[in-house]
């Protein structure tokens, strides 16, 4: 088991133990329950552990004892406190802001249960927030100039912004590098006025903070889900908006690291995908229009998961589950070149020399050891990080593999990806790329026929769905 | 018809009869090797159409047991289930030509993937589709 999901518990509460133990029972957290503060630094002090959660009540070493213990050997820990009285706090003359400024992550007011703990432990109240959210207001306050760095600050295209009757989250516009003006504020009245004023002005993008990601990932993932059988709504518009999402959720699993409640945002990514390609049964029209595709990994990331679905719809082998698992692994294929030196991450293949694409061949490696320590990372999602590079010819990397030892979900994937790529590079749509990527055999020699045929039947109007068999 | 013959390979027994159970009607037989090289002795006497195999156990872990088996002329499909924390052999192990890779305990998808895995052992796997992409191609209207 890995430490990142080892999770210690501090009570001699049996009922509360049992009813913790109940609700972590095959959750991606691993419970380990002790019953003095005693034990628990002694567990702490032998074992890895990723979070403690601690009874208030808990005797033979204090709960405040184990608090500062934790503070002082694992700084970084997250700490939970569990009121399960309020005397405890109030005879030693604490409160929650006290307890903050000790050192606990969070204070689990009297009443509060196993499942709202494990909601937290998960990081699912940073995507559910703004469900929350109340109006404060019914004014608008008024626009407001901020400095700030531009790296906390996550962009999104104007035309892809959508709210609730509620401004959900601080939305700003960009002035010039680190000057921001804030348009709208969290909690207030939605102003659709206020965003039009930009529109007629030209501006392209709107901002949030870094912090509001995972929560926009979330709301968009509802919105979105529910736009796909809106016939009004052209599918290009419902394509540009999956790719916005998955942009920013891509953005948030590399920067903030796999949690199992990011991965159940990307299932529903997925499940979202998988009922747009579904729906059409022409997606012509976007073979030839599509047209959103940039030059950055984000936007690779996207393509590279439409690409794949799009391939799989044909395939009478790939199930629904196989597909979540396809995904999956596009959305992660990537994420070993994090691990590279930073001038080797963007630099096409193709311009590097032997010495560099050397190091560059090792970054499905890499990036199967970057998600191994993830027990939520299914292995058949390992598999296709690893193999995403291999060929049917044996001419791909890093293990050379040919034919049928290449794992059939990652030979999905490696067509897939290649073709975004293509796409991209060579600025033309996906249909002007299929007349030039298949007739190349210099190029198919590498990819199976069928994932190829099933792809181009995918985008014609007599494709036959063969996924969820 | 013929639905084709498991060996499956796993020093834990209950697991082994258990999954036993739940391929029971999938294959005409189900051997069982407890470690590598009982499941390579069976590899060598009768007619296997899949293995599903540990990856760590003693005596012979899976890496060595799909070296020896493809070494023995083994061309049949190999599907691994593996515990967590075992990257670095899932990682060897490809070099050989897997199937498909399951995770331990969870076995979920254990049945489908043994099912197409009996029909490629068995040759009876119709491709999807010829894999005629270019003719597919020209179908499409500019």
């Amino acid at each position: 088991m890995n430490h990142g999901s080892q999770v210690l518990f501090a009570t001699d509460n049996s009922v509360l133990s049992e009813s913790f133990e109940s609700i972590f029972q095959d959750k991606h957290f691993k419970l380990n329950l002790v019953s003095t503060g005693k034990e628990a630094q002694l567990y702490l002090y032998k074992n890895p552990v990723h979070a403690c959660i601690l009874d208030v009540k808990i005797k033979n070493f204090s709960a405040f004892e184990v608090i500062k213990y934790v503070k002082m050997n694992f700084p970084a820990m997250p700490l939970f406190l569990l009121l399960t009285s309020d005397d405890v706090i109030k005879q030693h003359g604490l409160d929650e802001d006290k307890l903050l400024a000790m050192g606990v992550t969070k204070v689990f007011p009297v009443g509060s249960d196993a499942k709202s703990v494990l909601t937290i432990l998960e990081g699912g109240d940073k995507f559910n927030h703004w469900k929350s959210g109340q109006i404060t207001s019914s004014l608008v306050t008024e626009e407001q100039e901020v400095q700030a760095s531009d790296d906390d600050f996550t962009a999104i295209r104007i035309d892809n912004f959508f709210s609730g009757s509620t401004t959900i989250f601080d939305t700003y516009v960009k002035l010039s590098s680190g000057h921001y003006t804030k348009i709208l504020h969290k909690n207030e009245l939605f102003d659709r006025d206020r965003i039009q004023k930009y529109v007629a002005k030209g501006v392209q993008s709107l901002y949030f903070n870094n912090s509001e990601r995972a929560a926009y990932v979330n709301f968009m993932n509802g919105f979105v889900s529910k736009l796909i059988e809106k016939e009004k709504v052209p599918l290009e518009k419902k394509v540009s908006l999956f790719q916005s999402l998955t942009e920013k959720y891509i953005e948030e699993l590399y920067v903030e690291g796999i949690k199992p409640q990011l991965l159940d945002e990307g299932k529903k990514i997925c499940d979202g995908m998988y009922s747009l390609i579904q729906h059409y049964k022409d997606l012509s029209s976007l073979l030839k229009n599509f047209e959103e595709a940039e030059t950055s990994g984000l936007s690779h990331v996207f393509l590279t998961s439409l690409f794949a679905v799009v391939a799989s719809k044909n395939l009478t082998w790939v199930t629904k589950t196989s597909l979540d698992k396809i995904v999956m692994g596009c959305f992660l294929h990537d994420i070993g070149k994090l691990k590279l030196p930073t001038e080797l991450q963007s630099k096409r293949p193709d311009k590097m020399g032997p010495q560099e694409f050397g190091t560059y061949q090792q970054h499905p490696r890499l990036g199967m050891l970057q998600i191994a320590n993830y027990p939520a990372v299914n292995e058949q999602v390992k598999q296709i990080v690893y193999q995403h590079h291999e060929y049917i010819n044996g001419e791909g990397f890093p293990s050379g593999l040919s034919g049928m030892q290449i794992f059939p979900l990652a030979k999905v994937v490696s067509f897939a990806n290649d073709f975004a790529e293509f796409i991209v590079e060579n600025k033309v749509s996906p249909l002007q790329g299929l007349k030039m990527f298949l007739p190349n055999k210099a190029v198919t020699v590498r990819y199976d026929p069928v994932v190829m045929k099933s792809f181009v039947q995918g985008f014609s109007s007599k494709s036959v769905s063969g996924v969820n068999k | 018809m013929n639905k084709g013959n498991i060996l499956l390979i796993d020093d834990e027994k209950d697991l082994v009869d258990r999954v036993e159970m739940l391929l029971e009607e999938y294959a005409d037989k189900i051997y069982k090797g407890y470690d590598g090289l009982e499941g390579l002795a069976v590899l060598k006497k009768e007619t296997i159409h899949c293995v599903v195999c540990d990856i760590n156990m003693p005596r012979k872990n899976g890496i060595e047991v799909i070296k020896d088996a493809r070494e023995l002329g083994y061309k049949g499909p190999f599907i691994f289930y593996t515990g967590h924390g075992n990257d670095e052999m899932m990682m060897q192990v490809v070099k050989f030509g897997v199937f498909d890779f399951l995770n331990k305990p969870n076995l979920e998808d254990l049945e489908s993937s043994v099912e197409r895995a009996l029909k490629v052992g068995l040759g009876q796997l119709t491709p999807d589709n010829d894999g005629d992409f270019l003719a597919e191609l020209n179908k499409i209207k500019d």
